[in-house]
């Protein structure tokens, strides 16, 4: 941990010296204000939003919907000169929610190796990185994308990003903070939820074990990427804060509280003419449950996390205007398949839960009037392992980036 | 480091030259009458003098496209890119009347879109002539979640191509 910081430490140190030498900054003192107004094409500004209708189906009970402005997220970004930039995007969520999606600092070392510090999104499978609403079909993201990868997942940290042309792939690597595990006497993950609660966010985050997240694409072959994402580390526990290292039955008590999580993403995405394929496989293995369930026990009652969690999809859709010259409209057809399992394994003598283990199906339009305008409407069928037929939901939404 | 301006001599357009003209390559820059110019932000026309006689390669385009953010533009969309983080630098090579031969990127700074770097997406180019238009999800494969890359090449290679034809017609009636 501490060998961490201070390699973070003296990375920072030796880009803050760099970037002192290559930027001459001026003597004038301005103000936000006035550096906004005088940023001459360095400020970014952009975001992205959608709103969402929601009516359940039922052949016997009447059922109320819900509408709700998912989510409004402004973006912001400065380039400070062609190597150093900042990002940042600020999310309004049920309008009610604020959280800082993305502040980080990028810095180009070469044209092949980037230095990337701050809030990070973790590069795990398609959507956490690539989430605006224009980018998928579907009113909602993929289930799998909340259920088993906790998009928008994002935590404070440091690495390199970068591009090799010659090889065609696309790397990152970042060290980041955990999930919160364990902290003031709540465990923050279980078997229905699976890792969601755990995320820090950056907000007040704090960390007792750095984990490590990576991914390669490979966009070799003519309009296919293949994404190889993998996420490694312990869950945070607030129990070791203070804790003397050698009291080993506080060590024991604090090691109880967190688990190890190991996440294997891959994805794929090909288009042919209109034709739009992409297909995503998690897998996460976590160790240490049986203590962590015991340990976090309720009323007498175990917690329930499952041992190793997995979800799969497979998305076909299809742009029936492509063959039409007179416009630049899409309507794209499509359907998604969809399986996820919080509760793939259980470790102790915790029974497998069938209600986790759900089988979704979602078809439906998406209509792109102009680029970056998307209408969205679906019909989504889902059904658990422990229920007899499909629930059934209708949405419609409205998604736009600019 | 990285770099600031545009390279106009790449290792990519060192390599292609050598791979399709064993013999000597001469680039010379093409003159181009100012009412011409001023479609050129940053990029130059060359004409490629050979030694081997059978060389189909004689023109060539060398130039940088600013691209944004995906979910984040430039607030001054007119200014020069020197500032910007986000853009590619490409080649594209044509023959004795100005159709397409090859398209290479030399230089990739976009976050998204590196899918439009691989010479099998880029091959959809080859034999534009600049007479037809260039339609990103029509004729010329989207890319999902690049569609500003996509759009900003395709525009470009379309613009460019045009443009040296308009050159190259000038310059026939100066003759």
């Amino acid at each position: 941990m501490k060998h961490s910081i201070l390699l973070a430490f003296l990375v920072l140190s030796i880009f803050g010296i760099n970037a002192q030498q290559t930027d001459s900054l001026s003597n004038k003192y301005k103000n936000s204000a006035d550096l906004l107004l005088s940023a001459d094409g360095k400020l970014m500004i952009g975001g992205y939003g959608e709103v969402h209708y929601h009516q359940p189906l039922s052949a016997t009970n009447r059922n109320n919907g819900s509408l709700d402005v998912h989510r409004m997220v402004l973006f912001l970004g400065y380039n400070f000169n062609s190597k150093t930039q900042f990002i940042s995007e600020f999310e309004f969520e049920h309008v009610s929610e604020v959280y800082v999606e993305q502040a980080f600092l990028q810095h180009k070392i070469n044209n092949f190796l980037n230095f990337r510090a701050g809030l990070l999104l973790i590069p795990m499978g398609i959507i956490n990185e690539y989430h605006e609403p224009t980018t998928f079909n579907g009113v909602e993201r993929p289930l799998i994308d909340s259920k088993i990868t906790p998009t928008t997942w994002r935590e404070i940290g440091f690495g390199f990003s970068g591009n090799i042309l010659p090889a065609s792939l696309k790397y990152q690597l970042y060290v980041v903070n955990g999930f919160n595990g364990y902290k003031a006497g709540v465990a923050s993950l279980n078997g229905n939820s699976g890792l969601r609660s755990g995320r820090q966010k950056g907000a007040e985050s704090y960390i007792s074990s750095p984990n490590l997240t990576g991914k390669v694409e490979y966009y070799g072959i003519r309009n296919l990427n293949i994404g190889l994402s993998a996420y490694l580390g312990n869950t945070q526990s607030s129990l070791y804060h203070g804790i003397d290292k050698t009291n080993a039955v506080a060590v024991a008590k604090a090691d109880s509280s967190v688990t190890n999580s190991s996440m294997i993403g891959l994805d794929a995405r090909y288009n042919l003419g209109g034709l739009h394929l992409r297909g995503q496989f998690y897998y996460t293995n976590i160790g240490n449950t049986e203590q962590y369930n015991i340990f976090t026990a309720k009323n007498g009652v175990n917690n329930n996390l499952g041992s190793s969690m997995i979800g799969y999809y497979a998305e076909a859709g299809y742009n029936v205007f492509r063959f039409l010259q007179n416009t630049n409209t899409e309507l794209i057809p499509y359907v998604r398949y969809e399986n996820y399992n919080t509760h793939h394994a259980v470790s102790g003598g915790l029974v497998k839960n069938k209600a986790y283990n759900n089988n979704v199906i979602t078809t439906g339009l998406t209509y792109k009037l102009v680029k970056g305008v998307a209408l969205k409407a679906d019909m989504q069928f889902s059904k658990s392992e422990a229920a007899t037929e499909y629930s059934k939901v209708f949405s419609a939404g409205v998604g736009v980036m600019f | 480091m990285s770099q600031v301006s545009v390279d106009y001599y790449p290792k990519v357009l060192q390599t292609e030259l050598k791979k399709m003209n064993p013999g000597e390559n001469k680039l010379i820059e093409l003159s181009i009458k100012p009412e011409l110019a001023h479609n050129i932000r940053e990029g130059k026309f060359y004409s490629i003098n050979s030694t081997t006689v059978l060389s189909k390669m004689k023109y060539l385009y060398i130039g940088r496209v600013a691209t944004c953010r995906s979910g984040g533009c430039s607030i001054n969309r007119t200014s020069e890119s020197g500032s910007s983080s986000e853009y590619f630098d490409y080649l594209i090579f044509f023959d004795a009347l100005g159709k397409i031969l090859q398209v290479k990127v030399s230089n990739f700074q976009t976050s998204r879109g590196h899918e439009i770097t691989t010479s099998g997406w880029l091959s959809q180019f080859k034999n534009y002539n600049g007479k037809s238009e260039l339609r990103a999800g029509k004729n010329v494969d989207a890319i999902a979640g690049a569609t500003i890359t996509v759009d900003a090449i395709t525009y470009d290679i379309a613009d460019k191509t045009r443009l040296l034809s308009m050159i190259l017609k000038t310059n026939r009636l100066q003759n």
